[in-house]
């Protein structure tokens, strides 16, 4: 309350300071990163995924489950934020997974996602947390039929190359930077692909090593028709899709992936989910 | 004209004037928010606001407060702060690392600094440097126990092993996942040391500086415990900021590389620290 006996003179610098101190208390109230309080309010962490199942990434377990690599780290991601994972499988594609995290449908998409050059210009991308080796699977008679060589790019960049990618895939990007001249093809799924490859359809199908370990694994016999290469080049790398304004979300989770680096948590996940396939015991 | 002032007296001059200052005083916050940076709102200032624990944590900080700060944390932000060409104004009322963080968030101050480790739950709301100095986990064990048991390791090994650690330690955060409910907290190494030799634990737990300095001003007990560190635990101090306040973290951590590249780092850490375990 105004003291009474102040002259006019004096109340009007009273007002004035009465007003810078309950703008200086504004601007010293606490004030936490909006995203993460959002998170912690809301008592849940959304986690998008596709509809389909990739694994060894996010898969279902005899108990009909959802486990798998993404599984683990998004979840001990919720539990260190004090909330519950809830994984909302609703993108057809890997592109629209990237949507519900611009839309907020999602807050983060944990899910065997490429941190592609395209997908950063709308979302922003964690450091790397999963990276795995990209793969070509080749049909033996039309790489001999071709006569062109070993040489994987001189056999698989030319007009008659017809090479099968999964659709809303990073491999897609990949396949058309590096075989310019061929025909790329984008397939629902990977199992047509392998079997267009195995029926001479396709000359090859390009994907990772997941998919091609898995494939081999289901297939063995189908080794004699179909070469598998792992290829050397740069791996495919994996981030953690976080809408671009959560800034400080994005912080935090960069830290979080530091130290599950460090203390060598990332390492035992790649080794039990890419390096080995123990896995596959308990898929459903 | 016959337009007539619509009222007479100082107040017609008033009450423009204060409508004028409030209007000014409102877009004072918000010019600087849109046309500053975090670090350019310090340096227009020309002051530094660290907040820094009240007591004194030789050889981190030492000095009475309102004088001027000794240790190696005192020191170090001194040279940020004559870095930036800014004065430091100290704000040493925080007695926690959790207060500390307090006035961090609140933006009572700019940065914090004071054995604070760059713990995920602190991350929540605040952003830290890289460390300016990385620490290592030791642990103090009963040297005959350890021996029964066929070495530390195996003591520790078992999962009804419980250990004590100081509350506020830099390692508690990596102890607290290992051990969760099996940790205790106790207020000073040597009631960690008191629990082991009472068998009620089975090691004491702290941070190189810590342990060593202990370990010179009791060295009888040294005889009894044995000593042993944790090569993959090796927790950073770094200095807290704002959360919105990514700007002046990079600048930080820009000064932190400077100081450890022309040696002044260093030259802090041999003043202070010694070679506690080979550094």
């Amino acid at each position: 309350m105004m003291p009474r006996f102040l002259g006019r003179s004096a109340k009007v610098v009273w007002f004035l300071s009465a007003f810078a101190a309950v703008l200086g208390l504004a601007r010293a109230q606490s004030e936490r990163p909006p995203d993460i309080e959002r998170i912690r309010s809301s008592g849940e962490l959304r986690v998008a995924m596709t509809t389909d199942l990739w694994p060894p990434f996010f898969f279902l377990n005899k108990n009909k489950e959802l486990v798998g690599l993404d599984v683990d780290v998004a979840t001990e991601i919720a539990g260190r934020l004090g909330v519950r994972v809830r994984f909302v499988r609703e993108a057809k594609t890997f592109d629209e997974i990237v949507t519900m995290v611009v839309d907020r449908r999602a807050d983060i998409a944990v899910a065997y996602l490429s941190d592609t050059l395209e997908r950063a210009r709308l979302v922003r991308f964690t450091r790397t947390y999963v990276q795995v080796k990209p793969a070509v699977l080749l049909n033996r008679s039309l790489v001999g039929l071709s006569r062109r060589g070993p040489d994987l790019k001189n056999l698989l960049n030319h007009a008659q190359a017809r090479i099968g990618v999964t659709k809303g895939s990073s491999a897609e990007g990949f396949a058309a930077a590096d075989y310019p001249l061929a025909k790329i093809i984008s397939y629902e799924n990977w199992t047509d692909i392998t079997r267009d490859v195995a029926a001479e359809k396709l000359l090859a199908g390009v994907s990772d090593e997941i998919d091609a370990k898995s494939w081999q694994t289901a297939n063995p016999e189908g080794a004699i028709a179909i070469e598998t290469i792992i290829r050397r080049g740069p791996p495919d790398t994996m981030g953690i899709a976080v809408h671009r304004d959560d800034r400080h979300l994005l912080y935090w989770i960069n830290h979080f992936l530091a130290m599950k680096d460090s203390d060598g948590t990332l390492g035992k996940l790649h080794q039990k989910y890419i390096e080995n396939d123990l896995w596959k015991k308990d898929i459903q | 004209m016959l337009l007539r002032p619509y009222t007479c007296g100082p107040l017609s001059y008033a009450i423009p004037a204060l409508l004028l200052a409030c209007v000014q005083l409102l877009m004072l916050p918000l010019g600087s928010r849109l046309c500053a940076a975090d670090i350019e709102e310090i340096v227009t200032a020309k002051v530094l606001r660290v907040g820094v624990l009240a007591g004194e944590t030789p050889p981190f900080l030492q000095g009475p407060a309102g004088g001027a700060l000794g240790g190696l944390e005192g020191e170090f932000i001194s040279e940020v702060a004559r870095r930036m060409d800014v004065k430091l104004e100290v704000v040493r009322t925080a007695r926690t690392g959790d207060e500390l963080i307090a006035q961090v968030v609140s933006s009572r101050i700019d940065v914090a600094i004071g054995q604070l480790t760059d713990s995920l739950e602190w991350a929540k709301s605040v952003r830290f440097t890289k460390p300016y100095l990385v620490l290592q986990e030791v642990r103090l064990v009963d040297r005959l126990a350890a021996t029964r048991a066929g070495g530390s390791t195996r003591l520790l090994a078992s999962k009804t092993a419980r250990v004590s650690a100081v509350a506020g330690s830099v390692v508690l955060p990596a102890l607290q996942e290992e051990f969760g409910d099996r940790l205790g907290i106790v207020p000073t190494l040597g009631s960690a040391v008191d629990e082991v030799l009472s068998g009620k634990s089975l090691a004491a737990v702290g941070d190189d500086v810590a342990v060593v300095r202990w370990l010179q001003a009791n060295p009888a007990l040294g005889l009894r415990l044995e000593l042993s560190t944790r090569g993959d635990r090796r927790p950073g101090l770094a200095i807290a900021v704002p959360w919105k306040s990514d700007d002046l973290q990079a600048w930080l951590n820009l000064c932190i590389d400077k100081c450890n590249l022309d040696g002044t780092l260093k030259s802090l850490v041999a003043k202070y620290l010694g070679d506690p375990l080979a550094r």
